[in-house]
């Protein structure tokens, strides 16, 4: 095409014309008759019918399997969603009983922890601790080894009694109210951290009563070559 | 009829009446098929048609209008979409590729090609198709659909400014042949 079809003599058709044309109002113009025939019927232009109405039959099937689906999918959707509350709660379940077994735990870490401040809960340690070292049974041969830094007579007296009589239960229990660093238990004379003295059994500061320890370990056993010297010090050093 | 009368039969076929799409399929239905001989021919027309009432019937419950003129243009605006379609297949394909342009070729002129241009509707559409498709395309919705400029430039996606420039190239060119045609008749409807 060419510009110069602009120009009004181009097909004889200006653009008044053009518009009149598409309007329907020149039907004198060769291109008006056709036009309008193009406003005509085809024959057999309805030939189709048949398979459209088909196809819009499936269509509506169609649309009652997608409502199905869409309950489907709400189904399966709450279905999911169940699962997701089941999970969680049986996840709440388990960080319960995770809690729990964290508490316990750490009740027993808090034993365990105490313990490490404590003289000799060796009988309820679930497991070998620095505090074990403390134990008596464990103990003292590192307390013959460290020269006695003074422990108690009971450790020195631990071969003679393996099992502490006066730590029968378990450590986290109220047998044991005073912490050991504060205050001494009369059974438990001695601070864990000192080390006995294999010949001091007994501490200076803390001295054993014979008569308020029910065990013959604490009780002061007279050493061979050092015997029980209450209120006097017992170090070597 | 109606606005209100049409706007019911749209509900009636949206929820699923038979009868209700058969009316819009009647009332429709030549529109569609003059619209896409004149842009693609005859070869061509039929199937695309039957497409695009298989996607009218797939996507009857996405429109909401109550004029007769907007449910022709969404019609005609799904088979554009049909048709472009095809344009595109066909040349993913180039093995079978058809001439994707207008069906330019005289009809056969033997004498069932005269009775059709005595019919009238079939010839005026083959002399429609031997325009450039953007301009055949706006004629047809000009008057076969009978759609405004601004609805006609709202399926071919132009300005109302281009809809009337390539309509009147158009008529232009119509007017041209024609004269041609008269002044030779045997040459046909187009050179060839």
């Amino acid at each position: 095409m060419t510009t110069g079809e602009f120009r009004p003599g181009d097909g004889g058709l200006t653009d008044s014309d053009c518009e009149e044309l598409l309007a329907g109002r020149r039907p004198d113009l060769p291109v008006g008759a056709l036009l309008q025939n193009l406003g005509g019927t085809i024959e057999g232009s309805l030939a189709g019918e048949t398979a459209a109405m088909a196809a819009f039959r499936t269509g509506a099937a169609r649309g009652m399997v997608i409502r199905s689906h869409r309950l489907s999918a709400r189904i399966a959707a709450a279905g999911i969603g169940g699962s997701i509350l089941l999970a969680g709660g049986v996840a709440a379940a388990a960080s319960g009983q995770f809690r729990h077994d964290i508490s316990h735990v750490f009740v027993g870490h808090h034993h365990h922890g105490a313990s490490t401040d404590r003289p000799a809960p060796a009988t309820s340690s679930p497991t070998p601790t620095p505090s074990a070292s403390t134990h008596p049974g464990t103990s003292r041969g590192k307390a013959h080894a460290d020269h006695g830094k003074g422990v108690g007579v009971g450790e020195t007296a631990a071969p003679t009694h393996p099992t502490h009589p006066s730590h029968p239960a378990h450590p986290a229990t109220p047998t044991h109210p005073v912490h050991p660093t504060k205050k001494a238990h009369p059974t438990h004379p001695a601070h864990p951290t000192k080390k006995a003295h294999p010949t001091h059994p007994a501490k200076p500061t803390h001295p054993v009563k014979p008569t308020h320890s029910p065990k013959p370990v604490h009780s002061p056993k007279p050493h061979a070559t050092h015997p029980p010297q209450s209120g006097h010090p017992a170090k070597s050093k | 009829m109606s606005t209100r009368d049409f706007a019911d039969l749209v509900r009636s076929a949206q929820r699923g009446d038979e009868l209700a799409f058969q009316a819009l399929y009647r009332e429709n239905q030549p529109v569609v098929l003059k619209y896409l001989t004149a842009i693609t021919g005859y070869s061509t027309a039929e199937d695309l048609a039957s497409e695009t009432w298989v996607s009218v019937v797939r996507d009857l419950r996405s429109f909401s209008g109550d004029e007769p003129a907007a449910f022709r243009a969404w019609v005609l605006s799904i088979a554009r979409r049909r048709w472009i379609d095809d344009v595109r297949r066909r040349t993913r394909r180039p093995e079978v590729l058809v001439d994707t342009a207008p069906d330019t070729t005289p009809a056969p002129d033997d004498a069932s090609s005269e009775v059709e241009r005595a019919a009238g509707t079939r010839w005026a559409l083959q002399m429609l198709a031997t325009l450039p498709p953007d301009q055949a395309e706006v004629i047809a919705l000009r008057v076969i659909a009978d759609l405004d400029v601004h609805a006609t430039a709202a399926i071919v996606g132009k300005t109302p400014g281009a809809v009337r420039v390539l309509a009147h190239r158009g008529l232009r060119k119509l007017a041209v042949d024609l004269a041609r045609d008269v002044t030779n008749p045997t040459s046909g409807t187009t050179d060839s």
